[in-house]
C-alpha cells in the first residue's frame, strides 16, 4: 500500500511528464491516459457535499462534473503548477466542475427521466413496452420483404454478383435466421463484402422500414 | 491479464445526456432485446468518442452506425468513424465477462476493435484494451492489447498529409533527399536519373516536392527508400509520383518485393513486381481530400503509408 506521500509524488511525475509533451502527440495521449488511470486508482477526486438537492439531482450532477472533470484534466493538463499536488490541482477543477454542471441539471425543465441503475432494470423498463406490439410488427415487416413490393429490393443487386439481391439477404437473414457464413458459403461472396452491401442497403431503405421497427 | 484487477482499464464516466441518447436510440426498436443492444450500442460508441475527445483525436460520431434505427435493427454494429484514419468498433461487455463478441457483420471495413465494459451503475464504463483484427466471433479479455497500444496503432494508420508538403510542413520521417543522402551515403548510387537530385530543394513556384522515408522491410533486415514527388497542376488535381529505390548499397531492389497503390477502399489499383530492376515508378494523381495507401510487400512481410492529398 502506498503512502499518501509516495502517491503525491507518483501522481506530479505523471503529470509533468504530461504536460511537457505538445497536444495532439501519441505520447501525450499516453501519457494522460497513464494519469487519469492513476488518479481513479488513488481515488483522489472528492466530491463536493450535496447541499440542497435531490439524491437523482445531485447523482445527475456528479455525473456530468466527472465528465468534464477528465476531459479538463487531459487537455488542460499544461496549467498543472508542480509546486502544487495533483490532488490540489484536480479537486480545484472539480469544484469548478460541479458548480459548472449544476444548471445544466437543475432548473432544465422537461428532461427525460434517466434509466440509471442497473441493467437489468434497463432491460424491465424496455420488456415493459409490449411484447404483443413486437409481434404484430414483426409479422408485418415478414410480410413486407417476402412481397418486396415494386421489387424495390430484388432490384438493389451487387455490382460484381448480380446473382445476390438485398431482398435474398434480408430473406435469409431476417426470415429464416441465417448465419453470415452460411450465406457467403452459399452464395460464394466473402461476408465482408455482403455485409457491407447489406448495410449500404439498409441505409438507403431506412425510409421504408421505418414503420416496422 | 485478470479483469477483476482494480487497475486493469480506464474508467470513463458517462455524462447524463450520453444516456438520454442512448434512451432515445432504444425507443425506436419494439424489440426489447434489441432495445438493450442499441442502449449499451449507443453509450459504448459515447464512451470512446468521449475519451477521443479528451485526447484531441477527432472522430465522427454522427457517421455511426447506431443513429439509424434501421441499421440497428437488422445488425450489430458500433463503429465510431476516427478522422482520415477509418472505423473503429466500439464493442460492449457485461461486467466480469471474460470474452467480447464481435460479430461477422463488423469484422471488415474496421481499423480495430476496443472492449467497452459496462458496470452496474452505467454511470461510468471502462475500457479494456483493443484489438487490430480478428477472425474469430469472440476474443478474450485476457488476450487485448493495451490502450497505450492502441494509440501508437492510431498513431501509424495516422495519413501522411501531402497538402502539408506543398506548404511546406513535412511529417517526421519524410526527409530531403540530401538529407537522407547524408545518413544514407550509399543510396547516391543507386540514382540513375539527374533530376531526382535538383528537384529535392525548392518547394517554391512550380517546381515538385519530393521527400523520401526509408522503410524496413523485416526480412533480413531489407530496407528500400520510398520516394513521393508531387507536382500541382492547373486543375485541383495533384499529379504524384511513387518511386522505390534500394538502400544499402544494393544495385537492385530484392526480386520479390512488390509495390502496390490501393485506394481508400482498400481496392488495388496499381501493382509491380521489382524482378531485380533498379527501381519502381508509379505515377498517379489525385484531387486534395482523397486517400491512397503505398503497400510494399516482400514475401509475408508488408509496410504500408497511407496519404491524403
Amino acid at each position: 500500500m502506498a503512502t499518501n506521500g509516495e502517491i503525491d509524488d507518483r501522481l506530479k511525475q505523471l503529470a509533468i511528464a504530461a504536460k511537457n509533451h505538445p497536444p495532439k502527440t501519441v505520447e501525450r495521449q499516453k501519457a494522460v491516459t497513464q494519469l487519469y488511470m492513476e488518479i481513479e486508482r488513488y481515488k483522489i477526486i472528492k466530491c463536493p457535499k450535496n447541499q440542497s438537492f435531490s439524491y437523482d439531482d445531485y447523482q445527475e450532477i456528479l455525473a456530468e462534473a466527472k465528465q468534464d472533470l477528465m476531459l479538463r484534466i487531459c487537455k488542460e493538463v499544461h496549467n498543472y503548477r508542480p509546486e502544487k499536488e495533483v490532488s490540489q490541482w484536480v479537486n480545484f477543477l472539480m469544484t469548478k466542475c460541479f458548480q459548472e454542471a449544476t444548471p445544466k441539471v437543475i432548473g432544465v425543465k422537461n428532461l427525460k427521466p434517466l434509466y440509471y441503475g442497473n441493467m437489468d432494470w434497463i432491460g424491465n423498463k424496455l420488456q415493459q413496452q409490449g411484447d404483443r406490439e413486437f409481434y404484430r410488427i414483426e409479422a408485418a415487416l415478414i410480410e413486407m420483404i417476402q412481397e418486396d413490393p415494386d421489387d424495390a429490393f430484388k432490384s438493389e443487386v451487387m455490382k460484381k454478383y448480380p446473382h445476390v439481391n438485398f431482398q435474398l439477404l434480408l430473406v435469409k437473414r431476417v426470415i429464416e435466421d441465417a448465419s453470415w457464413q452460411q450465406i457467403s458459403e452459399k452464395l460464394g461472396v466473402s461476408v465482408s463484402n455482403l455485409s457491407s452491401f447489406y448495410r449500404r442497403s439498409l441505409e438507403k431503405f431506412t425510409p421504408r422500414f421505418r414503420e416496422y421497427l | 491479464m485478470n479483469n477483476t484487477e482494480v487497475d486493469f482499464g480506464l474508467t470513463i464516466p458517462i455524462a447524463p445526456t450520453a444516456h438520454r441518447s442512448a434512451q432515445t436510440l432504444s425507443q425506436q426498436q419494439t424489440d426489447p432485446k434489441k432495445a438493450k443492444q442499441v442502449y449499451l450500442n449507443a453509450l459504448a460508441v459515447h464512451a470512446v468518442n468521449f475519451y477521443f475527445q479528451c485526447l484531441e483525436i477527432e472522430t465522427d460520431l454522427a457517421a455511426s452506425g447506431i443513429w439509424n434505427p434501421v441499421v440497428q435493427k437488422f445488425m450489430d454494429v458500433a463503429d465510431l468513424d476516427v478522422k482520415d484514419i477509418g472505423k473503429l468498433e466500439c464493442r460492449w461487455l457485461g461486467k466480469s465477462e471474460d470474452f467480447v463478441s464481435i460479430p461477422a457483420e463488423v469484422r471488415s471495413d474496421r481499423i480495430g476493435y476496443i472492449a467497452v465494459e459496462m458496470t452496474e451503475s452505467l454511470q461510468e464504463v471502462k475500457l479494456l484494451g483493443f484489438v487490430p483484427t480478428t477472425q474469430t466471433e469472440k476474443v478474450a479479455v485476457s488476450e487485448l492489447k493495451s490502450l497505450d497500444q492502441m494509440l501508437e496503432y492510431l498513431d501509424e494508420l495516422k495519413p501522411v498529409n501531402l497538402s502539408h508538403w506543398l506548404q511546406n510542413v513535412f511529417d517526421t520521417g519524410w526527409h530531403t533527399v540530401q538529407n537522407l543522402f547524408e545518413s544514407e551515403p550509399e543510396l547516391q548510387f543507386a540514382f540513375r536519373s539527374p533530376q531526382v537530385l535538383e528537384s529535392s530543394a525548392s518547394t517554391s513556384g512550380n517546381l515538385p516536392v519530393r521527400r523520401g522515408k526509408l522503410l524496413s522491410l523485416e526480412r533480413g533486415k531489407e530496407q528500400v527508400a520510398l520516394f513521393v514527388e508531387l507536382m500541382t497542376t492547373d486543375a485541383p488535381d495533384i499529379d504524384i509520383s511513387v518511386e522505390v529505390y534500394p538502400t544499402n548499397g544494393q544495385k537492385n531492389l530484392p526480386n520479390d518485393l512488390q509495390l502496390m497503390v490501393l485506394d481508400d477502399e482498400g481496392e488495388t489499383l496499381m501493382q509491380a513486381r521489382a524482378n531485380k530492376t533498379e527501381n519502381l515508378l508509379f505515377e498517379l494523381s489525385g484531387e486534395p481530400g482523397e486517400h491512397f495507401t503505398v503497400k510494399l510487400a516482400l514475401g509475408d512481410v508488408s509496410v504500408t503509408e497511407n496519404f491524403l492529398i
